[in-house]
Order: structure tokens, then C-alpha cells, then sequence
């Protein structure tokens, strides 16, 4: 018995190792020496160095500490107007009815079609208001894009909440607005926060948009780090160091939202 | 907004729009979508979108319900190697693209040094014979993990007494896993597989960091043959045509689509 745990231990820990390969090998790459880099076959045991990492943050040429801010920012402000604009929608679609059908099914419907399709009208709408290569640009499509899911998640969790408390605030004279934001949201808060984080490692991760509405003032992290492969095709060493820290930030988070992962995808698979 | 996209896009589509700019654009009808339905080269991109996200979409489904059901009725409840497993999920497509690139690499890359190494092969992953199995394995090591997830979620809510009855009536294993747990998780199997298809149908960034959609146009899906028309060749009108056409093919899946999500309501 005890045998045939270790073995379903040692599956379990092989595929493990599968799954993070990629990026177990990239932070070896990343603190590997540029000599033992070229070897072959790479060696596992190798002296560490964190010349790379040094690298990206003082070399000129490379916009690292740049593009890290712009990611910052431009996922920070879209998840916060995500939830800002979202909260109340939810509520007066769950709550009070308002056009739930038609405009609910309408927003999901957005989630199955290739946002690429609208690619060029959004470059040329951006183009003509001038909002081409600026954070602004691209948090405003962030949103865009998140709305969706952030929308369909709060409403479920609102559904959660008992009716009875909301009508016995609104029997003490709260209005709608009141009864939204000192009554329902602190109740789902750790459910707003969750929305929060995915609306956070969504835009964090996007690169399509990052990738046509940039040009190098306001580029992310993301789509930034394929722009040092085409400039700088042979540095792997800085390559793996960039690559390590853009995809540390949605990891730590993702320690915290784990559980509504799960909670999200199965409420949404329950009858 | 997305009303206001999808005229705007029609509206782009019927003229001739280059680098753009809109303004004195000549009005050309439907030139463009004839161009399009008339471009082999549009046909392929959609022929290799349906082939890698059908693919991907089996793969990932078998795989997902295999690691699921094994760490269902392995581990359960264990929360450190869980979110290990799933870590690939959180990483941008981009991203994770990148590190395969690394990975995968020629000169520098850990599979291909080791199978060098040990059986003196030399295996280029992304010559043109080898490349679409290498974006399908890419596509499947991602995620696989996002079936496995959503998969698991229905497994852990199948009520256990279910299968104690099971099991003391004296069903056997293959029988539980066919009369009870097949069933539980059917719907779990169906959504995630519809999301993985639309998802992968679609994929952009991992092929663009990984083959810019070459060598040629072997490895060109659907998005990247768009953007090369709109941003590389800055031709926005027959772009926005082909994406009305992608558009005019999506709204059968994304019927479907909005009919299952409505279950939940």
C-alpha cells in the first residue's frame, strides 16, 4: 500500500515537473553565465550569476524599468474602472432587473468573438483620437476586454446575497447607491477582490492590443519582451531574466485567488 | 462599443484604408471580401486555425480528464501541488511562448541539447515538418492545466455518498466511472472543450513570439494572417474584411456558445 503511494508520488511529481519546465529552465537560463548558456547539452549544475538580471535594469538600451512601470499602471488602473464600472452594473442587473436578458447575453456573446476582428477599428479610432502608443489607449481597451468576465462573475456572486438584507436597508431609507456600496459590496468584498486580481493578470497578460496600440512609449511588459528577441535575437541570458520577473507579479497574486479559480468555473457550471 | 466596433469595422471593409487612414478613403464596395474569399492564402489560415484548435481542444480535454481524475482519486484536497499544476494557466500566453522558445531552442534549448546528448539525434522543433507539433505541444502544456481545472471542480462536487453506494453495492470501477462520473462531468467537459476551441482557433501571441507564423505561412492561423495584412502590410480595409468574414463564420459557434452559457441563469 505504502509503495503504491510513492509511486502515484513520483507520477504526481513527474508531470509537475513537466508542466513547469518552461519555466524552471527559463530562471536556470536567466542565472546561467552567457559561456555556460552556449553550452551543450546545458548543464544543470552551473555556478549562479545575477549578471542578467543586473543588466536589464542599467542598460541603456533596453527600456526594461520602462515597460515594467507601463505594465504596472496600465493593469492597476484597468482592473480598478474594471470593478468601478462593473459593481453597479451587476447590481442593477441582478438586483433591479434592468435589461439582464438581452444586454447580459450580449456582453458574454463578446467572450467567443476574436477581439483581432476588431483590431484595425480600434487602431484607427485610437489614431484619430490620439490616444495611439499612451497608457490611456491601452487601459481604455482593458477595460473593454475584461468587462465581460468581471461582469458575469459579480453578478453571480450578487446573487448570493440575500435579498432580506437589502430590503431591510432599504426599509431604514438607504438608497440604491447606499445599499450597493455599504451593504452588498463589503459583503462579496473578497469576491471584488478575486475580480480584482483577474482583471489585474488579464491586462497584465494581454498582447494583442499592447502590441498594435504601442510603440515604444507606452508598451507592457508582455509585449515587450518579444521585442528583445527581434533586437537582441542572441542575448538569451537578459531574455530569461526579463521574461523570469513579467511572470512573477500574476504568480503572486495568483497564491490569493486560487480559490475562487475554482469557485468561478464551477458556479458556473452548476444548474 | 462593440456596436459601434463592428459598424466601424464594415465600414473600413468597404474601403480601401492603408496605414490608417480613414479620412478621403475611396469607397469600394465588396471588394475586399471577394479578395478575401478568393485568397488561397485566407483559406489556409483558416484551414490551419481549425485543424490546431480541434486538435489542441482533444488533447487537452483527454489529458485534462485524465490528470483530473488521477489527482481526484489520488490527492484530493491537497493544495500545494494543485497550484503548482495550474501555474501555467496565469503565465501570458506571450510569455510562456517566450520560455518555450528557450526551451525548445536549437543551440540552447534543454529537450533538444538532452536528446542530442542521449540518443545522438538532431531535432530541429521548428523545421517545417516539426513545427505544427510543436505549437500543438506548446498549446497542450499551457492548457491542459485549465481543463484539469475545471474538470476537477466537477469531480470534487459529485456527492461522495454517491459513489460509497457504489462501491458497497458492489459496482466496479469502470462501472462507477461510466454510470457516475462521466455524467458529473459531462457539462464541464463540453464548456471548458467550447472555450479551449474558441480560444485556440483563435491563437496569436504564442505563435507570434514563437514563429511570427512561419517558416512562410505554414504555421499562419487566422489572427496572424489578419494582423500581417493589417499591421505588417498596413492594408486596413481588406484586413477588416477578412475579420467581418471571421466574424460572419463565429457567429454559429458563439450561438451555441451563448446558449450553454445561459444555463446558468
Amino acid at each position: 500500500m505504502t509503495r503504491r503511494r510513492a509511486i502515484d508520488w513520483v507520477i504526481l511529481i513527474i508531470i509537475l515537473l513537466i508542466f513547469n519546465l518552461p519555466f524552471i529552465n527559463v530562471v536556470m537560463t536567466s542565472l546561467k553565465p552567457n559561456a555556460v548558456i552556449s553550452k551543450s547539452p546545458p548543464p544543470i549544475l552551473f555556478k549562479p550569476t545575477i549578471i542578467h538580471y543586473r543588466d536589464i535594469f542599467t542598460s541603456p538600451t533596453f527600456l526594461f524599468s520602462k515597460f515594467l512601470l507601463n505594465s504596472l499602471i496600465i493593469a492597476l488602473v484597468s482592473a480598478a474602472l474594471t470593478i468601478l464600472i462593473c459593481l453597479p452594473a451587476a447590481y442593477s442587473i441582478v438586483k433591479i432587473g434592468v435589461g439582464s436578458r438581452i444586454l447580459f447575453s450580449f456582453v458574454t456573446n463578446l467572450r467567443a468573438i476574436p477581439l483581432i476582428v476588431f483590431a484595425s477599428s480600434v487602431y484607427i479610432l485610437f489614431k484619430q483620437l490620439n490616444l495611439v502608443d499612451t497608457r490611456t489607449g491601452i487601459i481604455v481597451i482593458h477595460i473593454l476586454v475584461n468587462v465581460p468576465i468581471a461582469l458575469s462573475l459579480l453578478s453571480s456572486f450578487m446573487q448570493d446575497v440575500p435579498k432580506e438584507i437589502e430590503e431591510s436597508a432599504r426599509l431604514d431609507g438607504a438608497s440604491e447607491l447606499q445599499v450597493l456600496f455599504r451593504i452588498v459590496t463589503p459583503m462579496i468584498s473578497s469576491s471584488v477582490a478575486a475580480v480584482f486580481i483577474l482583471s489585474f493578470i488579464y491586462s497584465w497578460n494581454e498582447f494583442l492590443f499592447a502590441l498594435i496600440l504601442s510603440i515604444k512609449k507606452a508598451t507592457t511588459l508582455t509585449a515587450g519582451a518579444s521585442l528583445f528577441v527581434t533586437a537582441w535575437g542572441v542575448q538569451w541570458g537578459r531574455i530569461a531574466a526579463a521574461t523570469t520577473l513579467a511572470v512573477i507579479p500574476p504568480f503572486v497574486f495568483a497564491f490569493y485567488v486560487q480559490k475562487y479559480l475554482v469557485e468561478a468555473f464551477s458556479g458556473g457550471l452548476k444548474e | 462599443m462593440t456596436v459601434y466596433l463592428i459598424v466601424s469595422t464594415i465600414n473600413i471593409s468597404l474601403k480601401e484604408v492603408y496605414f490608417g487612414f480613414l479620412e478621403n478613403s475611396p469607397f469600394v464596395g465588396f471588394k475586399n471580401y471577394v479578395e478575401v474569399l478568393r485568397s488561397p492564402a485566407f483559406w489556409n489560415a483558416m484551414r490551419f486555425s481549425l485543424f490546431f484548435g480541434s486538435i489542441t481542444t482533444v488533447l487537452e480535454l483527454f489529458l485534462g480528464f485524465l490528470l483530473a481524475y488521477f489527482y481526484y482519486s489520488k490527492f484530493r484536497g491537497l493544495r500545494l501541488p494543485f497550484t503548482l499544476l495550474i501555474t501555467p494557466i496565469l503565465m501570458a500566453p506571450s510569455l510562456f511562448g517566450l520560455m518555450n522558445r528557450i526551451l525548445l531552442n536549437n543551440f540552447i534549448g534543454l529537450i533538444p541539447g538532452y536528446i542530442k546528448f542521449f540518443f545522438g539525434l538532431d531535432l530541429d522543433l521548428f523545421a517545417p515538418k516539426n513545427v505544427f507539433w510543436t505549437l500543438v505541444f506548446i498549446d497542450a502544456l499551457q492548457w491542459t492545466p485549465f481543463t484539469f481545472l475545471v474538470i476537477y471542480a466537477a469531480l470534487i462536487s459529485i456527492p461522495p455518498q454517491l459513489i460509497e453506494a457504489a462501491n458497497i453495492d458492489g459496482a466496479k470501477r469502470l462501472h462507477i466511472v461510466n454510470y457516475i462520473v462521466i455524467p458529473y462531468v459531462t457539462p464541464a467537459l463540453v464548456v471548458s472543450g467550447f472555450l479551449r476551441f474558441l480560444e485556440s482557433f483563435r491563437v496569436f501571441d504564442t505563435v507570434y513570439v514563437l514563429t511570427g507564423g512561419g517558416p512562410g505561412s505554414l504555421t499562419t492561423s487566422i489572427s496572424i494572417y489578419i494582423y500581417r495584412i493589417g499591421f505588417t502590410m498596413g492594408n486596413q480595409g481588406l484586413a477588416s474584411a477578412v475579420g467581418m468574414t471571421l466574424f460572419a463564420f463565429m457567429m454559429i459557434p458563439a450561438f451555441i456558445f451563448s446558449k450553454l452559457m445561459k444555463r446558468r441563469w
